[in-house]
This record gives structure tokens, sequence and C-alpha cells, in this order.
């Protein structure tokens, strides 16, 4: 019995892949909803709000866009960073918007539009620990399950012990508690958490970029018609001006995480 | 489309590695809770039985808030609440590296998440051993204590030598299925941090994403594992007196 | 109101019943339907798996119980990662995810409910089989006139244990992002932060009402036959 599920799993590739030749486009257009893989707890990118307890954020507002001018109805899929490429692969979200930095081995298993946002992995910790990033060569860090943030700190500390939490807010409550000395995420997303948080005066971000992030929207590989509809999308949204009021209302002075767009989408 | 079976990307370089330190890490956390319920195990039946009345509620008390709340809640308390609550002195001390403690492929055995599921893993495991083993004694008949009691054995010694013998090779299956279940429980330590299977599975997943081959190598080294704890445990099943035979214990998983 | 009992109250609706007002279930609503509704699944799949396996002999039965072990002798989360991820990859649809958890569930459960059913059946008397089989009744007729309401109706406390089980077994649909009560409790407390301990504990306290209540309910239940009782 055992013999044959090899067997099954390859027929089941072979299924998958079949489909995978389709159009994922036209079936969108055809079932008139965009499924869209975001977060829900990672502010600004993806976060239930507290009163209407609906997802709000900079990815959110992205994949609102993306379903406005496709021209279908919008439905988002709460994902956490160790869960989103899976959810991609196994067909349960059309898209990923859910800050996930472009790299080369994430290349090979989906492709990437050109990137809507550019930002760096820092490093969060209390007040009174060291200022510089080599300092915690040999320190506890808490870092988020299937981030690059996790491979960037073990590659640059190699005797440091790297734990992974499955989302940000886990590890700043192991931060918290004294489990972990620091926490690595993408600044924004430290800018977000800090500025959420009710002690934030026991805590400091360190200027440092332990290292340089372009984040895209992730689809399935193969998907020619449905990565040039996102791109475009990209790039009206850049032009017509509304991309950089996406990331005024998040990131802009009156934000709650400031920070300055020295980027453009489409422009290296 | 690059989504084919390929194992390669999981069973050679550091994902290997990971899953080594991943596997040595579920059997090692798994011994050490295991002493843990023991011992708690024992504890807990004692005052269960005990012949003061405070105990025995106090006890059943403790049982039921265990058994009644989902273990995953149960080890997020401990690792997220629980232990911010210990003093600073203790937290630094628990933190700092402790290279006597270090097991074999850089397992930390003194550092939160260690300290945090073995102590959950064991106190919810003791919970139901308990519990089977009071079972087990509650299904001997009457006749039983009231003529060890006759032949002038007090409370616990009726226990030990005549009632506790028979209680446990009745409820010897089911002990063993608490035991396999606390190894099955320990992939739940993943969401505080400890480096066990299913922590490494999805560190794989997320590296390479080959999620569906880490899976099966995850969901075999479980299976594998279960397989020699249970033959393993077997070997010391009690013999029974009734020459009912003890093989199926496995499935009393 | 001090603050960690002013976060309970401030979020109350959303653990009880989630986004319900939008038409998406969670929180606790969330976590009793998945367990009803993988309970119900179980419950069916469970019996109709036990006579398969009460009348067969040889290699059926030998399938039906490596079947049972291997699905128990996995851990949970890999049975839902596996219906979360896999079974869309397998069969090219998509299920949302809440019904992946309630397949996940049944299917892991399940497995338990064939084997507390057929030791039901094998408990009882083999004078009760022998006494219907004479009556010129059928082995089928047998077992689902004569054996199996007598088996159900001993087995009724172990299924209310296996349906307590199943309400903690929901909270593994954390794993998933699936809002049931472990997932929005998580939430809240990822976005207050400061609070964890009683956001726990007042999860924790939630699970402990509805299965001690069912526990307790066993406990009636299994009063009700004369055993020898030891303490």
């Amino acid at each position: 019995m055992f013999r044959k599920i090899p067997h099954i799993i390859a027929a089941a590739f072979l299924f998958v892949s079949g489909a995978a030749q389709a159009d994922q486009l036209g079936d969108i257009r055809k079932a008139g909803v965009l499924r869209v893989a975001v977060f829900d707890s990672n502010p600004p990118f993806g976060f239930v709000d507290e009163k209407t307890h609906a997802l709000e954020g900079y990815d959110i507002d992205f994949a609102k866009a993306f379903a406005e001018k496709i021209g279908v109805k919008l439905e988002l899929v709460p994902t956490n960073p160790a869960n989103r490429i899976p959810v991609l692969q196994s067909g349960k979200a059309d898209l990923i918007v859910a800050d996930l930095t472009i790299t080369p081995e994430r290349g090979k298993v989906v492709a990437f539009s050109t990137p809507y946002f550019v930002t760096g992995q820092q490093f969060l910790v209390t007040t009174d620990a060291p200022g510089k990033l080599e300092d915690y060569a040999k320190a506890r860090i808490g870092a988020v399950k299937g981030t690059t943030g996790e491979q960037a700190a073990k590659a640059r500390f190699p005797e440091a012990r790297v734990l992974s939490y499955d989302d940000i807010p886990l590890a700043f409550a192991a931060l918290r508690n004294g489990s972990v000395q620091a926490i690595t995420q993408d600044a924004e997303i430290l800018a977000g958490l800090l500025a959420e948080a009710p002690d934030k005066s026991k805590y400091k971000i360190l200027p440092e970029l332990l290292s340089r992030e372009l984040i895209g929207v992730a689809i399935k590989k193969d998907e020619k018609a449905l990565l040039t509809e996102v791109n475009t999308i990209l790039s009206d949204l850049e032009n017509n001006g509304q991309a950089e009021k996406i990331f005024e209302q998040w990131f802009g002075a009156k934000s709650k995480a400031p920070g300055a767009r020295n980027f453009k989408i489409g422009a290296p | 489309m690059g989504f084919s079976v390929d194992f390669a990307g999981v069973l050679s370089g550091a994902p290997l590695h990971w899953l080594l330190t991943g596997f040595l890490t579920t059997i090692v956390v798994t011994i050490a809770a295991s002493l843990v319920a023991s011992l708690l195990a024992v504890i807990l039946l004692g005052l269960r039985i005990s012949e003061s009345r405070a105990a025995r509620v106090g006890a059943a008390g403790l049982i039921e808030l265990f058994r009644n709340t989902p273990f995953l809640v149960q080890m997020m308390f401990w690792y997220f609440a629980a232990f911010g609550l210990l003093p600073t002195g203790i937290r630094d001390w628990i933190n700092a590296e402790h290279s006597w403690a270090t097991f074999p492929g850089n397992i930390p055995l003194v550092s939160p998440e260690f300290i945090a599921s073995t102590w959950g893993l064991g106190i919810f495991s003791a919970v139901f051993i308990a519990e089977e083993i009071r079972a087990g004694l509650l299904a001997l008949p009457k006749g039983q204590s009231e003529a060890a009691q006759s032949q002038g054995f007090g409370h616990w010694a009726s226990l030990r030598f005549i009632l506790l013998p028979q209680a446990l090779t009745n409820s010897f299956q089911s002990v063993v299925g608490q035991y396999l279940n606390l190894m099955k429980l320990s992939s739940l330590a993943t969401a505080i941090g400890l480096a066990e299977i299913t922590y490494q599975v999805r560190q794989i997943e997320s590296y390479n994403s080959h999620a569906i081959e880490a899976f099966a190598v995850g969901t075999s080294l479980y299976l594998l594992l279960g397989l020699a704890m249970g033959r393993l445990m077997l070997a010391f099943a009690p013999k029974r007196r009734d020459g009912r035979n003890e093989t199926g214990a496995g499935n009393a998983a | 109101m001090p603050p960690e009992l002013d976060i309970i109250w401030r979020n109350i609706d959303y653990l009880l019943w989630g986004r319900l007002a939008q038409g998406e279930l969670g929180g606790l609503l969330l976590s009793v339907v998945i367990a009803l509704a993988s309970g119900v699944l179980a419950l069916c799949v469970g019996i109709a798996l036990a006579i398969l396996a009460w009348f067969s002999t040889g290699p059926v039965r030998r399938v039906l119980f490596l079947w049972a072990d291997l699905i128990r002798g996995i851990p949970l989360i890999f049975v839902i990662f596996w219906v979360y991820f896999l079974v869309p990859a397998l069969f090219g649809g998509n299920i949302p995810g809440t019904v992946s958890v309630i397949l996940a569930l049944a299917w892991f459960t399940s497995a338990a409910v064939m084997y507390s059913t057929l030791s039901g059946l094998q408990a009882l008397s083999g004078g009760q089989r022998e006494a219907a089989l004479s009556t010129g009744l059928s082995e089928i007729q047998t077992l689902v006139w004569v054996l199996l309401p007598q088996a159900l109706i001993n087995l009724v406390p172990s299924y209310v244990s296996l349906f307590a089980s199943l309400i903690k077994d929901t909270s593994l649909a954390f794993i998933v992002n699936v809002p049931e009560l472990t997932m929005v409790a998580s939430q809240v407390n990822n976005r207050t932060q400061l609070y964890p301990t009683t956001i726990f504990l007042f999860t924790a306290a939630m699970y402990f009402v509805l299965c001690g209540g069912l526990s307790l309910l066993v406990r009636r239940l299994m009063r009700r036959p004369v055993t020898a009782s030891w303490d």
C-alpha cells in the first residue's frame, strides 16, 4: 500500500501542474473574485482594526486596488509569514500581498511583480540594551518563521541563537518577558509594532540595517497574463499617485510609523 | 512549474541538518517531559486517593483544570505569560549560555522554550496518566481492597502491594497511549519556538518551499518515533495472570 | 475597571462571535461550530467504519486498523497541514480554511470513534448475538437492531468525552489562521500586547466552561450503570 503513495503524490502534482497551464487571470474574471493572502497581525501592512474588526493596512489597500482594477470582488485570505507561500501554492489565494521580500530562493517557486515597497531588517531591543548590531552576535534573537529576517540574522550572526515565532507580536512578547534580547523584522513592521505598544518607552529600534529588502506581489509561476496585469496595475497606481497616497496614509508624517518614501514603483 | 517532488531539497545540506537536530530535540523533550509527567502523576495520584479530603478535592480541581483546557493555550500561557512573572535574576540565568546543559546538536536544555515545553507537556500528561491509573483502580472489584484491609494492610500498604500493581496492569495500554500522546503533542511546542521536528519542517518550507516533501518526512519521523516508543514501552508490559495477551497496545495511541 | 478586565470587556463581542455582524463567524461560536460539525462527521464515519470492521476479516480489517493507527500516530497539527495545504493540491479545488479544519478534525476523531464503537460492540456478551441469530435475524439485522443500539447507549459517555477533546482540539485551527477562539484571542493579544496573562486565562476559562460542563455531564451519565465504586 505504501509503495503506491509516491505514484499518488506524483499524479497529484501532474494534476496541479496541468491545472496551472490554465489562465488564472481568466479564471479570476470568470469567478468574479480575487483571493489575496494578507497578514492579520502585522500593522501597518495588515491587521485587524479594533473597532470594525476588519482587515486594514498598506497591503490591504493594494489588494483592494488590484481587485478594483481587475473589476472583481476582493476576498482576503488572512495568513501568517510561515504559511503565506504554501497558501498560494495550494491554490487558496491568487496573489500574496503580505510584505513578501523578493529572494532568489523564493523566485524558484513563485513569480514576483515589480517591487511595490522597499525596506530593510532592523533590530528592536530594550532601551537599556547595547546600541550596535554587532553587540548581538551571541545573543538570543527573536525572529518570525518564514521571514528573510530569520535567515539574515542566522547568516550575519552564526553564533547567535535565532528563535522563530509564528508572528511578530509573539516575538515581541518573548522580548517583553525576557526570553530573547532582540527581535528582528522589516523596519516598518517594527516601527508599527512599537507605535502600538502601550509601553513603548521601554524599547528602541537600532538604526543600523541588517539587510535591504525589496517587497513584491507573488503569484504562481507561469501565469504571464496575471503577472502582466499586476505589474500594469502597479505602474498605473504609481502614475496616478494612488500608490503614494497609500504610502502617505500608512507611513506618512501623520502616521504612527512615519518613514520617507525613497522609492518609486517600477523605477530601480 | 516549479512544483515537483524532490526530496533532495529536504534530505541534504542545511535542511537535513535541521531535521536531524529537530528529531533529536523531539526525542530529548519527550524523554524529559515523560520524566516530569511520571513524577507529577505519582504525586497527583497520591493526593487524589489519599485519605485527606482536602488533598483529594485539591488534586481533583487541578486535574479538571488541566484536562479541560487545550494544551496549545496552556503552552502559550506558560511561555508568554508565566515565564515573564519569574524574578529577573532567574530569567537572566535561564537565558544565559549553559555549555554544561547543551545537548549534542546544540540543543540548549536550560532555555525558556525547553523548560516551558518540558513543564507544560509534563503537567498536561501527568493529569491524564494519573486519571488512567485511577480508572484502573476503580475497575478493581471492591473485594480486593476489603480483603487487603482484612489482612491487616493499611491504606497505603494495600495500595502499594495489592491494588496498584493490578491497576497498572489494567491501565497499562492507556498509560502507554498517554506517553505516545505526549510525544505527538510536543509538535505544538513549535508555537513557542522550540526547534523540534515541526519547527524544522516549517523552517525548510519557508527556506526553499519544499513544503510537501518536508511535511512527508516530518510525518514519517513521528510515525517512526511512535512505533519505536510503542515497542519499547511494550517490552515493559506487565504479564497478565488471566492470560489475555497485550498485543495491540500500539493501538492505544 | 482595571485595564486587565477592560481589555476583555472591550473585545468581548469579537472573542465570543468574531465578525458575525459582517457575516463571518468567529471566536468561541466558531470553535463550537467546528467541533459540532466535525463531531457529527466523525461519529457517522467512525460508526460506519466500526460496522465494516465488525463484518470484515483478513486484509480489509487490517487495512482499516492500519488506517486508524496511521492517522492516530501523526500529530494533529500535521493532519491539519495535510488537509489544509494538500487536499486542495490533490483535488484542484479550493476549500475554505474552516472546512479544512473540520475535515482534518473529523478524520482524526473518526479513528477514535471506530475504536470505541468496536470495543463497545465487543463488550456486549456473546449470548446477545447468539440469541438474536437464533430468532432468525441475519448477521446484519442482529448488528443493526440488537447489538448496535445497546452498544451506542453504553458508549454515550465515551462519545461525549471524545467531543470534549474535539472542542480542545479546535484550538489547533490557530496554526492555519482560522478565526476560532484561540486565533481571535491571539489577534487581540497581538494588538493590545500588554496583557497576555489575562487574555490566555480568559481563553482557557472559555474552554474550561465548555469541556468541564461536558465532563460533568459524562459523570452524571456514568453514574447510572451500577459499577463498583472505589472512592
